[in-house]
């Protein structure tokens, strides 16, 4: 047969059994919706814990040197900064007081990070210019602190002994946000006690952390701190397979069952249908062209039972403030389709090997 | 020869005695056979071995003088399709289509599409009388006329062979007459090798060759 002669057959064929057409069509569409409600909303948790966990706070590294063995410095920063799986890389000393040196060291205290990297990871400067080694910038919050109105001046140490010239403002960066309550000074040349490293993923934490380790090599494992995303990273992949285990397991229990409604349909059609199965066979119709009869048909409506469920199931979890991701949605629609289609397949082939002399001779 | 069969014999899987005891019969082309005989002798089990829906259990069915009661099942699909018309006791009309579909069907199982053959089924149609009926559905027309349809189904491939079983068996006797006359027709107007099962001594009156089974 032609493919459209064949397409006009099935076609037919779907109108003039319209009760098991709108069976397969609700059925599929059944399938899509319950897929949808269940599966998708575990599918939209997964991506949504996935999401949470690629925010630049989740993919944080942070080592500190607290026996001052001097092992973050200048050579391992820029080590560390070039490494494939870092977004970013920075160090700071640790921390002292200062004042205002305008108005003594009597002054308001604000705390002062000397900074070993580069200072546009740390914060966005927003007045002023960025500094040379041994100037200061000032957070934008602590301008007042000190009685400025202008990134103008210098800073004193409590002891009088250090001063810094400030040259702007800045605001604070993730992850450096603690650094919003003081200023930093640019120390290209000192040694950190704390470094900052920002993943470009989460699932890069462990080779990371052993690459950075090489790196830094502490004589002395007692003296290291490291706070990683490792434990954070593997919860969460945890959760994402346990999500996508339970996912796969009720997606496929829920085209199983609607699978075989759809060949229970298509099975009682064809019994019902016997005469007309057994007509077509004796005016000439080959077994592949019937069976493609048939299949064309329980697709056909599929297609229209997995558009409605898709969009119903679709619009249900967005009414409760979950939107279903497209390509999940897709999936299943295309899923369910190709389940009623298989589900199709045991039927036509039964019909085609109906006896056309027995079904023709009985009255 | 059109169609022959050869020392058939043929006995139902299921019990039953063999039927036709090695039969052998050229089918005259272009004329009219009757199968007669008491009812159970196996005149229907006859057609279908013609119309390659049963194989014997020995001897053979010949188109051609080829035997193609063995071939595979999608050889004697097509053939059945292109070589042979059939007509049924029950018109047998998709009752859910207008009858030109139903009066198309086999042109598309042989390969034709439907814009192709349609101006040929309108043809049949008028020839027959039938002309306004196209765009009916089998409950809208008569038994005679749906007879009638049937027999333009069937010449639509222009078959070398038209197998009908008791095609006059329901119907009155005008109706009876416009059916044969339209069997009568495919014979000797165009050529086809027309067997029919039948009791019906009408019909018997009417045939060119009688095989009393
Ligand atoms: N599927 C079958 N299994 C077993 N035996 C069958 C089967 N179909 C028909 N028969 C038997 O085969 C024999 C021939 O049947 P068939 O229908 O060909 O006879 P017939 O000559 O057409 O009879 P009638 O004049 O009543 O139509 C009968 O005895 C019938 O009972
Ligand atoms: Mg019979």
């Amino acid at each position: 047969m032609r493919i459209r002669a064949l397409l006009r057959e099935a076609w037919a064929a779907t109108w003039a059994a319209k009760v098991s057409s709108v069976l397969i069509a609700v059925v599929v569409a059944g399938m899509c919706v319950a897929a949808i409600a269940t599966v998708g909303r575990s599918a939209a948790a997964s991506a949504d814990v996935a999401a949470r966990m690629e925010q630049a706070g989740a993919r944080r590294l942070q080592v500190i040197d607290a026996k001052a063995e001097g092992f973050i410095n200048a050579r391992t920063l820029g080590v560390i900064s070039n490494l494939s799986s870092v977004e970013s890389a920075d160090a700071l000393g640790i921390p002292f007081d200062a004042t205002n040196g305008a108005t003594g060291t009597g002054g308001s205290r604000i705390p002062v990070w000397p900074v070993l990297g580069s200072i546009t990871q740390i914060g966005t400067l927003t007045r002023g210019r960025l500094p040379q080694p041994g100037e200061a910038l000032i957070s934008a919050t602590q301008l007042a602190t000190l009685g400025l109105e202008q990134p103008v001046g210098f800073l004193v140490t409590t002891d009088g002994t250090a001063s810094y010239p400030i040259v702007g403002a800045y605001t604070a960066r993730a992850p450096f946000e603690d650094l919003a309550g003081g200023a930093i000074v640019a120390r290209p040349d000192g040694t950190g006690r704390e470094l900052r490293v920002v993943l470009n993923s989460v699932n890069a934490t462990d080779g990371t952390v052993a690459a950075v380790m090489n790196t830094l090599a502490p004589r002395d494992s007692q003296g290291v701190q490291v706070d990683s995303p490792a434990a954070l990273a593997q919860t969460a992949r945890d959760l994402a397979d346990q999500l996508a285990g339970y996912g796969s397991s009720l997606l496929s229990l829920i085209l199983g069952a609607g699978g075989s409604l759809v060949a229970a349909v298509v099975l009682a059609d064809v019994l019902v249908r016997r005469r007309d199965l057994g007509r077509r066979r004796t005016l000439g119709i080959t077994r592949a062209d019937l069976t493609a009869i048939v299949i064309v048909r329980a697709a056909t409506t599929a297609v229209i039972g997995a558009l409605l469920g898709c969009t119903a199931g679709w619009l249900a979890n967005h009414a409760i403030g979950q939107d279903t991701p497209l390509s999940f949605t897709v999936a299943v629609g295309v899923l369910a389709t190709i389940a009623a289609a298989l589900a199709a397949l045991p039927p036509a082939v039964y019909a085609t090997r109906l006896d056309p002399v027995t079904v023709m001779r009985t009255p | 020869m059109t169609l022959a069969v050869q020392q058939l014999r043929f006995a139902y899987p299921r019990g039953g005695e063999e039927l036709f005891s090695g039969l052998s019969h050229d089918f005259a082309t272009g004329a009219l056979t009757a199968i007669t005989g008491p009812s159970g002798r196996g005149k229907s089990t006859l057609l279908y071995m013609l119309g390659l829906l049963l194989t014997p259990t020995e001897g053979h069915v010949l188109l051609d003088g080829t035997p193609v009661s063995a071939a595979s099942d999608r050889v004697r699909a097509e053939l059945r399709a292109r070589r042979i018309g059939f007509v049924f006791q029950d018109s047998e009309l998709d009752p859910t289509r207008k009858v030109i579909d139903s009066v198309l069907e086999p042109a598309l199982y042989a390969g034709w599409s439907r814009a192709e053959r349609l101006a040929d089924a309108r043809d049949l149609l008028t020839a027959f009388g039938l002309g306004n009926r196209a765009e009916h559905r089998p409950g809208q027309v008569s038994g005679g006329q749906a007879q009638r349809l049937a027999v333009c189904r069937a010449l639509l491939n222009r078959p070398s062979v038209m197998l009908a079983d008791e095609p006059t068996g329901n119907l009155d006797h005008g109706n009876a007459t416009l059916v044969l006359d339209a069997l009568v027709e495919a014979a000797h107007a165009r050529g086809s090798t027309v067997v029919i099962a039948t009791h019906d001594p009408f019909v018997l009156s009417r045939v060119d060759e009688v095989i009393d089974l």
